[in-house]
């Protein structure tokens, strides 16, 4: 990867070595569509990511897809007062991803099962896997699995995908008290689960 | 809830499966195949596509709400008041003169005589190939957002266009688009403000190959058409740049090539006769460029030429719902307005800055020569 693939918390718009920006280029693809193509190579890294983090990188590829050719089709009614079109992107994304959300959820489930992830893990990493997979881990993918799709949704757009709480609430199209709330919702959740299991492992601790 | 602290983030949902691996593009050869061939698929549809009237190169948004407009059978049956109208050289008295036999009720083919009267009486500087076609031209185009919902805002957007056009096609030409902000539909909600950089210029890649017939959209290749009316018709109905049904389609190319564009006046002429024998077409007695200058319109599906009432010279375009539009209004809701302020030759493009110039896509590539 040469570039980093994420939005970063600023949200700035790729164009700062003087590139058209994102709305320069979708306006112009309207009329001539191969313009578009910049669009998938500025921004496929970063949906691939975020996609592979919740579904695994096989899925992720086919979400990539499925999200630029749902943009592609949809760039008439892009708004072109939003320069950067990565929060656009994301939520569309996040549409697709819910397509496969038993999927996803099934993966958190494995995760806290057995403490092997099976969305980045091979079976030849197993072992180390295991090694390495700690309570905290588990608890984690646990309550992941836990949370409610619209809260989880939120909660990864901001934590993965490192969009801002106005990006998210763009990508979601939700007012952005939608977006603190969900993730203060979503955030004491995991929290709790986090604090259960240290405090069981203080515990067990204190008995060794 | 916003009262409640925010917990921040959390370290150990950072950190989970934070080495997970993001492809580059070029490895995502599969998703970016499917995005490639539906381009292409659009492009071969788009390069035969009804553009109705929307300018060349870069910012055509929301398109495709009338690209394909329903032609009302309230329109269908104003047709056949148009039928009668011949191919026959137009009166040679010059159009004011002859306002004073202007029929009692304005047909659609008597507009398009009087303006084409007013093109073969005009005179044009001829360019040499090498030179440029300048334009300069304010639109007003539909702009469009949806909703998670499914339900859509929309507000018009206006800009400024300058274009330079390679009179032969094979040179690069270049076009300048400035921002003038976005304007409220009457049943519309407030739009949001530009932001951002309201200037953008981008390069017009070559369409022609030295020795090769000249591309379709250039003025060489306007040049190269039949100017007698009853030819020219033929040649349009052969050649529709389109899949929209054939008097549709005609329509629709007569404005693509009347659009940003010098034409010669005989074509010019022949064009407004051919426009004339469109069955569909009617008269819109006041309609309004895009720089508020009244005059009268033919319009046909919502697609309207609109001519100085004196002088019948094309001031632009318009464009109007034929059916009530989520989102938009009602049926007849203006939904875009050109207008075409001046038309040169020029000899060389301006300088631009490499940093400020966008490279547009999607030229030709010629072989070398022996």
């Amino acid at each position: 990867m040469s570039k980093p693939a994420t939005l970063g918390r600023d949200g700035p718009p790729p164009d700062a070595d003087g590139r058209a920006d994102d709305a320069t280029l979708i306006a112009r693809s309207r009329s001539e569509p191969e313009a578009f193509a910049a669009i998938f190579d500025r921004h496929a890294t970063g949906i691939h990511r975020y996609a592979a983090r919740r579904l695994g990188p096989g899925p992720a590829e086919d979400v990539v897809g499925e999200t630029f050719l749902v943009a592609f089709r949809r760039r008439d009614r892009y708004d072109l007062s939003h320069r950067n079109a990565g929060p656009w992107l994301f939520g569309i994304a996040t549409n697709m991803i819910s397509r496969h959300r038993q999927a996803e959820v099934r993966l958190y489930r494995a995760l806290a099962r057995v403490g092997v992830d099976p969305a980045v893990e091979s079976p030849a990493d197993e072992v180390v896997a295991r090694v390495a997979a700690t309570g905290q881990r588990r608890a984690l993918a646990a309550a992941l699995a836990g949370l409610k799709p619209a809260d989880r949704d939120t909660l990864l757009l901001v934590d993965w995908a490192e969009l801002t709480y106005d990006q998210a609430a763009l990508a979601l199209d939700v007012p952005v008290g939608t977006v603190r709330s969900r993730l203060n919702r979503a955030r004491r959740k995991i929290r709790e689960a986090l604090d259960d299991v240290n405090s069981t492992l203080a515990e067990e601790h204190h008995h060794d | 809830m916003t009262d409640l602290p925010d917990p921040g983030p959390i370290r150990e949902l950072a950190d989970l499966r934070a080495d997970v691996a993001g492809r580059a593009p070029e490895e995502l050869h599969r998703a970016r195949g499917q995005l490639l061939a539906e381009i292409q698929a659009e492009r071969g549809i788009g390069d035969g596509s009804p553009s109705a009237f929307l300018p060349r190169g870069a910012s055509r948004p929301s398109a495709p709400r009338w690209r394909r407009p329903v032609l009302l059978a309230a329109t269908a049956a104003a047709a056949a008041a148009v039928l009668s109208v011949s191919l026959l050289p137009g009166p040679s008295t010059p159009p004011e003169a002859s306002r004073t036999s202007a029929p009692a009720v304005l047909t659609a083919a008597y507009v398009l005589n009087q303006a084409a009267s007013a093109a073969a009486a005009s005179s044009r500087p001829v360019p040499r190939p090498g030179q440029f076609i300048y334009v300069t031209s304010v639109t007003t185009y539909v702009s469009s957002e949806i909703l998670r919902s499914g339900k859509e805002k929309s507000w018009l957007y206006r800009t400024s266009r300058q274009i330079w056009q390679s009179v032969d096609g094979q040179r690069a030409g270049l076009l300048q688009i400035v921002d003038r902000g976005n304007v409220k539909l009457p049943w519309g909600p407030v739009p949001p403000p530009e932001t951002g950089s309201p200037v953008f210029w981008t390069s017009l890649p070559a369409s022609s190959c030295p020795g090769a017939a000249p591309a379709r959209g250039t003025y060489a290749f306007l040049a190269s058409l039949p100017t007698d009316p009853g030819s020219l018709r033929a040649w349009l109905y052969q050649h529709r740049d389109g899949q929209n049904q054939a008097d549709s389609q005609a329509w629709t190319d007569i404005g693509d090539m009347l659009r940003e564009m010098l034409v010669p006046p005989k074509l010019a002429a022949a064009l407004f006769r051919v426009a004339g024998t469109i069955p569909g077409a009617t008269v819109v007695p006041h309609a309004t460029n895009a720089v508020g200058r009244s005059g009268v319109a033919v319009s046909r599906s919502g697609l309207e030429l609109i001519f100085d009432p004196r002088t019948y010279q094309l001031i632009g375009e318009g464009g109007v719902t034929t059916k009530a539009t989520p989102g938009v209004g009602p049926a007849g809701t203006v939904i875009a307005s050109t207008a075409q302020l001046k038309e040169a030759v020029v000899g060389h493009l301006p300088k631009i800055p490499p940093s400020q110039l966008d490279t547009s896509e999607g030229g030709v590539t010629c072989p070398k020569a022996p």
